[in-house]
């Protein structure tokens, strides 16, 4: 088998693994807490027998790890496990909030990859150059500011004080999302000014480490013109480097989708998560969780596989 | 056409805030001539290599001076008419061949760039790469760096610039890190394409005995500023400058057994050079007034020297080397016999030694030399208990060794001690030296703090030559000789009566290096027994009375060094000995005339074999 | 990183300065490390002894819903009619703490580990390497999030949460490093001469991850404050009616349009801390040659 195909199937084969692992340590590693669903789900009106009784409606009497196997082939088969204490399928649950979501991370992203990159090569091409120094302040300034905190204040900013923008992006769900983009203005808004801190600096270290390189350096000796170095020999190597850092923001975007349409009222997936936590639906809750993983593992496994590809070394011993 | 291929006038770089790096450099080069500029670690051979191109560091600028090529001065052109004059009028061969390709690029097209980049003719890629003897077929040309070997990586940085007919090529140790052999081809190489192109070559090392083979003339460094310059006979045969004759003394030489004497201290790097000259500090030859003023140039027709006591200082007659002494039969102290090792990873057994056996007496020093992969190192550390062999026998005085030294007695682990190569890594650098030297004294029950521990201490770092001040130092306050002797002396607390050595002054410059064998050759007159692990053929010359030669795990000769040096039997070890450039006084043409015999003895075979180093 | 040309040995020297020292030199000598340092220790100030100073119970109804901030109440009134400002001087404590705790127990567990997986290597590392992945897959804040929704919101668990969302980070880069440091030939000496493993790890390689956690500590606390707060502004850490930074945010909300002092002045005095701690952990990334702008991964 060739390096390239090797390498391919140990990544898929560890996805897989991660998949497999993370549905556990969900699954099980939440069963193995202190704290019965059923009680919690049901709150206040919990008595032994309606608890009793919602246990058997759910199957939650029956042994862990025929639950856990349940679960999961369900979950592969598109079930999703049904919402305590309502008996409402997961899946219908989160039908319509899913697209919200996917927009709301989508929009960001495509607004993150090119401003990062730019601003990031901006950055290490003018070290210490105007946009620079206003990159690293604004980058410091929004490095580990909560974004409850980001949001709550470009709420005052844009909807209290210069009254632009909604303060709260309530959707609609009969009218498609599209037609009023102003309420995804300050989600997105609050979102892009976190990552972008992240993924600015990092970018910004690996140009300045690409632009050192030493073959730039002979290459710049060897009398070769500066542009034709930027664009033949620095920046095929920051492709990689690049994809990575994005694909390294993704677990920590979509934990920032949660707070944001929480702050928002956004009703996308996040919200729904924010309150099933808050009325105990574990099933819900682990669905979700589980989802997220899925999604983060797929993004990561499409940033390794193109990294590979990109790799000459690999593809030259085929 | 008159004038200088490169005049070089006042030069001074300085690192941004003012801090001197390198002043007044001022040398010239012909036509058709070699000019080489030694200097060791820290003397700013790099920086000024690298300004006669216009360029400095990160960090650095030139401040002042002129680099004229061909009556151009590089330094006052705008960028782009220097961009057009680098690479095509002047250009540069990295030390670091690897560094300096471009890993996602194939090398046929890596050379067309530059072409292209000064216009001409990308059709002469096919030329240029047949020029340093590689083959110039298309399926060659579409490799990738990683895919050619270190000697190949380094012809390819040579035919790049070469390629667009220079007037001055400036070359920074292009053979580091290459063996031997691929070292001396490289350097034949070199001198024919110098004869062949009639380019000046400005060939920048540290290496005296390189330089004497390849240079007609000749410039030292030391801390920033040219000492000397001067023709390679007069430079190398009556020098000048203290440093130049300490430099000198401190080259080990393969022809003969020479007590080497090194320079004892370190120079000051940037920003803590001294009033004055200096070099005074360290200097034998030292006057009141080398403290106060900094020397002017002395001149000697066109042999230049900046001293206040130029040309008066010689240093003694080096001693004769510890020639094979009367050999006290006190039987074999380690003996190996049989010793195989390999290297395991997971599904792969990767062997490095086949069938190893020697013997090494007390007091005795065994020498094991070989290029790298030759598995001397993983010998090493077989003695030292740090690799399991995986047959054969290792014994010390009679007792068969337990192959890993967890399972060896704390006799035996007290017997043998291991030095090693890098002296940055030897020394945990949270502990002061204090705490390095007696945490041997006290695990081995020879001291238990205290008065007796202290004395136990400054009594080592005597036998190497350190001051006992140093104890309270931390090992980043240390340069690299000094940290090689503290590892050394941490190695003696234990009072072994073996030390394996394993390319202990590979790291560190030549006056260093013989400083540190000075000291061992101290502690053998104590009755230690050495086994000293080695690329460096010559410097084994000198201590050596035992020679083991290794080629890729397997032994090529083994005996009396007098013997294996003055009339080698095996092949490889004949080669070996041929591929090291001598520095005898004016015996440059000797050297060469090694290099050329073997060459023409077997001119086909090298051919062959160059196109694959 | 190889290089054309060799290395300055500037950037060497300083960093093998004793840990400490490199800490306070990079606080008081730099600019930034001072402001961060007065930042932080302003902000601290105001958490733990806010409550002493808080003119009203920060319970008590005072006024109306809303009141726009006047001499009486300098940040007017919440949600319920209670006192901005006794609420905000209240509302630091529990923030700090939890974030703290959480911090120092994520290194309590999290370095041994990773020094345990270096120095042994094999099974052990990998599989502690294998775990630490796992987790980084997961979000943290819906890893505590799944964590709360089974055991139920409380303090203690977001702490605990918290914690086990950082260790596996931690495990990360001590273990990195303890192999970079066991391999380096000292530690093999110190193998040679036959000291236990226990001696090894204490005297050779412990002694050299201080720098490393010092470097270290400012992420993972700012990483602890933002998931502290964030958890209170959902609800699902401090409960009502106690004062919080986070919960007063969220808590008053409803309130944006009409009293914004009352959301902003929590929210940027959490966002002042996190900031203050970026400056200082900045500051000593400088002193080690990096800095969190231009610097790597943490």
């Amino acid at each position: 088998m060739s390096p390239l195909l090797r390498e391919i199937v140990l990544r898929l084969g560890a996805g897989v693994f991660t998949l497999v692992a993370a549905s556990a340590l969900i699954y099980l590693g939440v069963s193995a807490l202190p704290g019965d669903a059923a009680t919690a789900a049901l709150g206040k009106d919990a008595t032994p027998d309606l608890v009793a009784g919602l246990r058997k409606q759910f199957g939650l009497d029956r042994p862990v790890l025929e639950r856990y196997g349940g679960w999961l082939s369900g979950f592969l088969r598109g079930n999703l496990g049904y919402s305590l204490p309502t008996g409402v399928p997961v899946t219908n649950v989160i039908r319509d909030k899913v697209w919200n979501t996917v927009v709301l991370a989508g929009v960001t992203m495509a607004l993150l990859v090119p401003l990062a990159i730019v601003l990031g090569a901006v950055s290490a091409l003018r070290p210490d150059g105007t946009v620079d120094q206003s990159t690293a302040a604004l980058t410091l300034t929004l490095i580990a500011t909560p974004q409850f905190v980001i949001g709550a204040i470009l709420a005052v900013v844009f909807a209290v004080w210069l009254k632009w923008l909604p303060a709260v992006s309530l959707i609609d769900p009969s009218r498609p999302l599209i037609s009023r983009p102003s309420i995804l203005v300050l989600p997105v808004l609050t979102l892009l000014a976190s990552a972008l801190a992240q993924s600015v600096r990092m970018i910004r270290a690996t140009m300045i480490e690409v632009l050192e390189l030493p073959y730039i350096e002979a290459a710049r000796l060897n009398g070769i013109a500066e542009w034709r170095l930027l664009l033949r020999h620095a920046l095929p190597n920051i492709v990689a480097p690049a994809i990575q850092v994005l694909a390294y923001n993704v677990p920590w975007l979509l934990g920032g989708v949660v707070i944001v349409e929480s702050v928002f009222e956004y009703r996308g997936v996040g919200l729904t998560l924010i309150t099933a936590v808050q009325s105990r639906d574990l099933p819900t809750v682990e669905a979700l969780a589980m989802l997220t993983t899925v999604a983060i593992v797929a993004t990561s496994l499409c940033a390794d596989m193109t990294v590979i590809l990109l790799n000459p070394r690999l593809r030259r011993r085929a | 056409m008159s004038g200088p291929a490169l005049d070089v006038r006042g030069l001074r770089i300085e690192a941004i805030g003012g801090v001197e790096i390198v002043d007044e450099i001022s040398f010239a080069v012909n036509r058709g001539e070699v000019f080489g500029l030694v200097g060791e670690s820290g003397s700013g051979k790099t920086s000024t290599a690298l300004a006669l191109l216009g360029h400095a560091r990160r960090g650095t600028r030139i401040a002042a001076g002129t680099v004229e090529v061909d009556g151009l001065n590089l330094l006052t052109l705008p960028p782009a008419a220097r961009r057009q004059v680098r690479g095509a009028r002047i250009t540069y061969v990295p030390q670091d061949a690897t560094a300096g390709l471009n890993p996602r690029h194939r090398i046929g097209r890596q050379v067309e760039e530059v072409l292209v980049a000064h216009g001409q003719p990308r059709s002469a890629v096919g030329s240029l790469i047949a020029q340093v003897h590689l083959p110039s077929d298309p399926q060659f040309l579409r490799r990738y760096p990683f895919e050619l070997s270190g000697g190949q990586q380094q012809r390819v940085a040579i035919a790049m610039a070469l390629s667009c007919h220079p007037l001055v090529v400036v070359l920074d140790e292009p053979t580091t890190g290459l063996d031997a052999s691929t070292q001396a081809r490289i350097l034949s190489l070199l001198r024919d394409l110098g004869s062949q192109t009639g380019a000046a070559f400005v060939y920048v090392s540290h290496d005296l005995a390189v330089v004497n083979d390849l240079a007609h003339r000749v410039g030292v460094m030391y801390a920033g500023r040219l000492v000397e310059v001067g023709g390679r006979e007069g430079v190398f045969g009556r020098p000048g400058h203290p440093y130049t004759s300490l430099l000198l003394a401190s080259v080990p030489r393969l022809s003969e057994p020479r007590a080497l004497t090194g320079i004892s201290g370190a120079a000051p790097p940037p920003g803590h050079r001294p009033r004055g000259c200096a070099f005074a500090p360290r200097c034998p030859a030292v006057i009141a007034r080398c403290r106060e003023q900094s020397p002017v140039e002395v001149a000697n027709g066109d042999h230049v020297a900046r001293c206040w006591r130029a040309w008066e200082y010689a240093p003694g007659a080096g001693g004769e080397g510890s020639a094979p002494r009367a050999a006290v039969d006190s039987g074999a102290l380690l003996a190996a016999d049989g010793v195989s090792a390999s290297y395991r990873h997971p599904g792969r057994r990767f062997q490095v030694l086949w069938d190893v056996s020697f013997s090494v007496r007390a007091g005795g020093c065994l020498a094991v030399v070989g290029e790298s992969g030759s598995g001397k190192t993983t010998l090493g550390r077989c003695v030292a208990g740090l690799h399991q062999p995986d047959g054969g026998t290792l014994t010390l005085a009679g007792r068969t060794l337990a192959r890993r030294v967890a399972n060896r007695t704390a006799a035996e682990r007290r017997e043998i001690q291991i030095v090693f190569q890098d002296p940055d890594r030897s020394l945990n650098p949270r502990q002061p030296i204090r705490e390095a030297i007696g945490r041997p004294l006290r695990f081995f029950g020879y001291a238990r703090g205290g008065v007796a521990e202290q004395r136990q201490m400054a009594e080592l770092l005597e036998r190497v030559r350190l001051p006992p001040g140093m104890l309270d130092r931390y090992p980043r306050e240390l340069s690299g000789g000094e940290k090689q002797r503290v590892a050394i002396a941490r190695a003696l607390a234990a009072r072994p009566s073996l030390l394996v050595c394993d390319e202990i002054t590979s790291s560190l410059d030549v006056s260093i290096q013989a400083a540190i064998v000075a000291v061992l050759e101290g502690l053998r007159r104590d009755g230690l027994a050495l086994l000293f692990i080695t690329h460096n053929v010559a410097l084994v010359r000198g201590i050596a009375d035992l020679v083991l030669v290794l080629e890729r795990g397997t032994v090529r000769e083994y005996g009396d060094a007098a013997a294996v040096f003055g009339r080698p039997a095996h092949p490889y070890t004949q080669q070996l000995i041929a591929s090291v450039p001598d520095l005898r006084l004016g015996a440059g043409t000797k050297g060469m005339g090694r290099i050329e015999a073997h060459r023409r003895q077997s001119d086909h075979r090298d051919r062959v074999a160059d196109s694959a180093c | 990183m190889s290089s054309l040309f060799a290395l300055s040995r500037d950037a060497e020297v300083a960093r093998s300065q004793p840990a400490a020292l490199m800490l306070l030199r990079s606080v008081v000598g730099t600019r930034g490390g001072r402001a961060g340092a007065l930042l932080v220790g302003a902000v601290l100030a105001l958490a733990f002894l806010g409550p002493f100073l808080a003119p009203f119970s920060p319970t008590a109804i005072v006024d109306t819903p809303f009141a726009q901030p006047s001499k009486a109440h300098a940040l007017g009134t919440d949600a319920l009619g209670r006192d901005g400002l006794s609420r905000f001087l209240c509302g630091g404590r529990t923030l700090a703490l939890t974030s703290f705790a959480a911090t120092l127990m994520a290194y309590l567990a999290g370095i041994p580990l990773g020094a345990f997986a270096g120095v042994r290597g094999g099974v052990v590392d990998i599989g502690a390497v294998a775990v630490s992945d796992l987790m980084l897959a997961i979000p943290s804040l819906v890893f505590v999030l799944v964590l709360l929704a089974a055991v139920g919101p409380s303090l203690s668990m977001v702490a605990i949460g918290i914690a086990a969302v950082e260790v596996p980070r931690v495990t990360r880069i001590f273990r990195a490093i303890t192999v970079e440091v066991a391999a380096l030939e000292f530690v093999e000496v110190a193998m040679a001469r036959g000291e236990t493993t226990a001696s090894i790890v204490v005297r050779e390689i412990v002694p050299n991850l201080w720098t490393a956690l010092m470097a270290d500590f400012g992420f993972r606390l700012t990483a602890s404050i933002v998931l502290v707060s964030s958890l209170s502004y959902l609800g699902l850490g401090q409960a009502p009616p106690a004062a919080d930074w986070g919960l007063m945010v969220s808590e008053n909300q409803i309130g944006l349009t009409i009293q914004p002092w009352i959301i902003v002045v929590p929210g940027a005095t959490i966002a002042v801390l996190t900031f203050g701690v970026n400056l200082l952990t900045d500051a000593f990334a400088r002193r080690l040659g990096r800095s969190i702008v231009s610097g790597g991964v943490p």
